[in-house]
């Protein structure tokens, strides 16, 4: 009996857990935007089709402006999502995806409020609208959107700096553990990942700091995060080549 | 009745004196041989208890894996540098550089599709576009790993996770598409 009772419990509980996955993949597939290549060849088609009514093309243009209107707060709500869910001890960052998140959600305000106004539009109101909420995003949301990707992949970057650092740690005791440090080659290598992770740490700071100084300059932040993993990506070759020069056998 | 009287003599059965004597001092000196190894015996009795402790403890610990004699034979087994776990930080370090390499607007929907998506079903967002990968390679060589270029267009399209027939457009292009 207690087995049994044992056995429902545990398939409850199973069935719940793949409920409560299913649902957030669910959840997160489920998307709104949709901008699709065949629905402006539709409006194009209207445009050059000289018996379609100008009400004909103004229904389309609606659609795809409500459309695109969709997208663009879906994609400034999924950044936001990102940002809020930065999990960082960095005061400094804290701060700054803070005041990120605000600025999206603002944008994300605009944009509700501007798709409010899509139904009211005419055809040359509708090409009006489209500019305008162009270079809105242009100039507000784009500058924000930027850093707030760049902090994001910076944040993410930390996880791997960490996990880096304490493979070079693991793998220095070894090698002295062992004294494989007295194989010039072998020490030749280790060196090179020595210097190639604290270039990764070097440029990583640097990101951080062009980070810090907001949207001064986005791009100085996107090179050195990028020149960090650059970096990363040569520490863990040169693992790869100790690796093989120490003959290890292949893990199971 | 002469039963009985000889029953009664029966009570004043004796040992025989020298067959008593020759007894006592049998026992008493049986019993001083045995005091005077003791020592020893204890020692060696402790010793091979001990021993018979240590032998079976190492074989539960010989069957239990803890330790193989063919180890010794085998190539020299670094976990520090174990290939699979090696493997994955790379792969992790490749997803950052083509995520670095993304415009902002892809670079957030793979971000959200990374941490939605089991592993393996990751790579459903392709970039359309100039990119040369970084790709580490396992094999040893002295080649420099090939810095990440990533020349993605502002009108990169990307396949969406729906099935679909037609090419996405990115937000900037439809406004500007329906700006005119």
């Amino acid at each position: 009996m207690t087995q049994g009772k044992t056995i429902i419990v545990g398939f409850v509980f199973l069935t719940a857990i793949l409920f409560v996955t299913n649902v957030k993949v669910l959840a997160a597939d489920k998307s709104t935007c949709s901008l699709n290549q065949d629905k402006f060849d539709e409006l194009k088609s209207i445009q050059n089709n000289p018996l379609s009514d100008y009400l004909e093309e103004l229904n389309v243009r609606k659609a795809l402006l409500l459309n695109t209107v969709n997208c663009a707060i879906e994609e400034a709500a999924n950044l936001q999502m990102n940002l809020n869910s930065t999990a960082t001890n960095d005061a400094d960052v804290k701060k700054l995806a803070s005041q990120l998140a605000g600025r999206l959600r603002d944008a994300i305000e605009y944009f509700e409020i501007q798709k409010s106004k899509v139904a009211d539009l005419g055809l040359q109101g509708s090409r009006d609208f489209a500019r305008n909420l162009k270079d809105w995003r242009d100039g507000n949301y784009k500058p924000a959107a930027k850093l707030s990707s760049n902090l994001i992949i910076w944040n993410r970057n930390q996880v791997i700096l960490e996990t880096a650092q304490n493979r070079i740690t693991q793998v220095a005791r070894t090698m002295n553990l062992l004294k494989l440090i007295d194989n010039e080659k072998i020490q030749g290598l280790f060196n090179d990942a020595q210097t190639n992770f604290k270039e990764a740490l070097d440029y990583n700071q640097k990101a951080k700091d062009s980070l810090l100084r907001g949207f001064e300059a986005p791009d100085e932040s996107l090179d050195a995060i990028k020149l960090t993993l650059e970096s990363l990506a040569k520490t863990y070759q040169k693992f790869f080549d100790l690796n093989s020069l120490v003959n290890i056998a292949p893990s199971r | 009745m002469d039963l009985l009287e000889n029953i009664k003599k029966l009570k004043g059965i004796e040992a025989d004196k020298d067959f008593t004597e020759r007894s006592r001092s049998l026992i008493l000196s049986a019993g001083r041989e045995q005091n005077r190894f003791s020592f020893w015996q204890l020692v060696f009795k402790n010793l091979e208890i001990g021993t018979t402790l240590a032998l079976a403890g190492l074989l539960i610990l010989m069957i239990l894996g803890g330790f193989s004699a063919w180890k010794i034979l085998a190539p020299l087994q670094l976990s520090s540098l174990d290939q699979a776990s090696l493997r994955a930080e790379a792969q992790a370090i490749d997803i950052q550089i083509k995520l670095a390499g993304l415009n902002y607007e892809e670079a957030a929907r793979a971000i959200k599709s990374s941490e939605s998506t089991p592993p393996t079903a990751q790579r459903q967002t392709r970039v359309v576009g100039k990119k040369q990968g970084s790709e580490i390679s396992e094999k040893t060589n002295n080649e420099a790993v090939s810095p990440m270029k990533a020349d993605v267009t502002t009108t990169t399209t990307t396949t969406p996770t729906t099935s679909s027939p037609s090419t996405a457009i990115s937000i900037d292009e439809a406004l500007k598409r329906l700006s005119n």
